[in-house]
């Protein structure tokens, strides 16, 4: 389980829709929020979508990996953009790789 | 026609229940299975009836049914679906929803002049388009009820609504969601993937009346930015050469680089290339036979979400045999194009 005084740095990391963005793709569209530096409405926020566990995916539609590291190791969920915060939503930009 | 195969046929289980040498209680088992049998047999005759009944009304079902309405919205670079109405998209002076009506309205007119289907769930769906969504968005989807386009950072993407392949990718998402309706993870998610790169390529090459030979089967050429192509990057994927490193996203193209998990988008360069080799050993124009067997082995049995990529590859085998008989040319190319890419 997610212990929001560990949980410092989220990575967000865009996959799916047409472009599809994982694997050996040349391209990513990413992101990365420190919590100490947002809101503490929006961090709480944060930290309970981390609790929220994995969502499968259903459709082909885009989805985003959320990763951190908590406890030594490494923890990742998938959400859908409807869920994104307006600071983890900002954070995202496309480069190549 | 039904087809039953049982292991140990009727006949013998008859002659075996009446057999005196045999225990009283083993040849009641044995009547009780024939019973069973029978009632199965019976069982499979009504569906089979059934089933020839539905595709009959089916068939009938695009006279009589509507012609699908194509509807766009503008999210104004919000991210709230579907965003506000248009309500003259095909005079609009916004390049981009005019495009997008336009795209929309012809895919829909590919599906139904050259494979009879009447939007994507055989029943004259209207089909609703979502643009400019996000801000500077690199990305297009179908999420299960409608098809949203970005615009695209301008950079290593344009706007996603100048690909025609793009809108008729995500539109056969909507396709398979209504007929073979695959699961969206490994192989029936590679598949799945595969379909809307195939049709979404046919497309592009039937607005272009290209032949095989004509078209370039790349996906994505049309919405690379200016970043991307000065990285010499000329599309997303290349159906002719997967692994090309001129795609943004390089693929497998032999089923020996494929591992369970591995993302949809990477697993379909597989079936894709397939489909290449099948059109291009077919010849002419890659929707007139080789289209027409995806097609056939997509929409015309009815759901599998687990289906394997060689559980495909034979049906569009057999679809091949069927349409244009054993040893013809579609049924060749098909069944070598399979064995290129390892299946």
């Amino acid at each position: 389980m997610t212990n929001p005084a560990e949980t410092k740095v989220i990575k967000v990391e865009e996959l799916g829709g047409f472009v599809g963005y994982g694997g050996a793709a040349h391209v990513r569209t990413q992101g990365e929020v420190n919590l100490d530096l947002i809101k503490p409405a929006e961090r709480a926020e944060v930290e309970q979508l981390l609790k929220r566990g994995h969502a499968a995916q259903t459709t082909p539609g885009p989805r985003y990996r959320l990763s951190w590291h908590e406890g030594g190791r490494s923890c990742e969920i998938e959400v859908s953009r409807e869920e994104l915060t307006p600071t983890l939503l900002a954070s995202l930009k496309t480069d190549l790789i | 026609m039904s087809c039953m195969c049982r292991f140990v046929p009727d006949e013998v289980l008859a002659r075996l229940a009446n057999n005196p040498k045999i225990k009283e209680f083993d040849r009641a088992a044995m009547q009780r299975t024939l019973a069973v049998d029978a009632e199965m047999r019976r069982l499979r005759e009504v569906n089979a009836a059934l089933t020839i009944s539905s595709s009959m009304i089916a068939g009938l079902a695009p006279t009589l049914t509507k012609k699908p309405a194509i509807k766009l919205y503008d999210c104004k670079h919000g991210n709230v679906l579907p965003g506000t109405a248009v309500t003259s998209p095909q005079s609009s002076g916004d390049a981009t929803i005019k495009r997008t009506y336009k795209n929309t309205g012809d895919v829909a007119k590919f599906f139904n002049k050259e494979f009879g289907r009447n939007s994507l769930d055989g029943q004259g769906m209207d089909l609703i388009s979502s643009v400019h969504y996000g801000v500077k968005y690199n990305n297009a989807f179908w999420n299960g009820q409608q098809m949203t386009y970005g615009d695209g950072d301008g950079a290593i993407f344009v706007d996603f609504t100048l690909g025609n392949d793009v809108v008729g990718h995500e539109l056969t998402h909507g396709l398979t969601q209504f007929t073979l309706q695959l699961v969206y993870s490994n192989e029936p998610g590679g598949l799945n993937e595969s379909m809307s790169d195939v049709f979404g390529s046919m497309f592009r090459q039937w607005e272009a009346n290209q032949t095989v030979t004509q078209a370039d089967w790349l996906i994505g050429a049309d919405i690379m930015g200016p970043s991307a192509k000065a990285q010499g990057f000329t599309c997303l994927r290349d159906m002719a050469n997967p692994g090309s490193t001129k795609a943004l996203s390089p693929q497998p193209s032999h089923y020996y680089g494929y591992h369970p998990g591995m993302d949809p988008h990477q697993s379909s360069g597989i079936p894709n290339n397939a489909f290449y080799r099948a059109a291009t050993a077919i010849g002419g124009k890659s929707w007139q036979k080789a289209g027409k067997i995806w097609f056939k082995a997509l929409t015309g049995y009815g759901p599998q979400p687990q289906m394997t990529m060689k559980q495909f590859a034979n049906r569009t085998r057999s679809v091949a045999k069927q349409m244009y008989g054993a040893n013809s040319t579609p049924d060749k190319a098909v069944d070598t194009a399979w064995k290129a890419v390892g299946l």
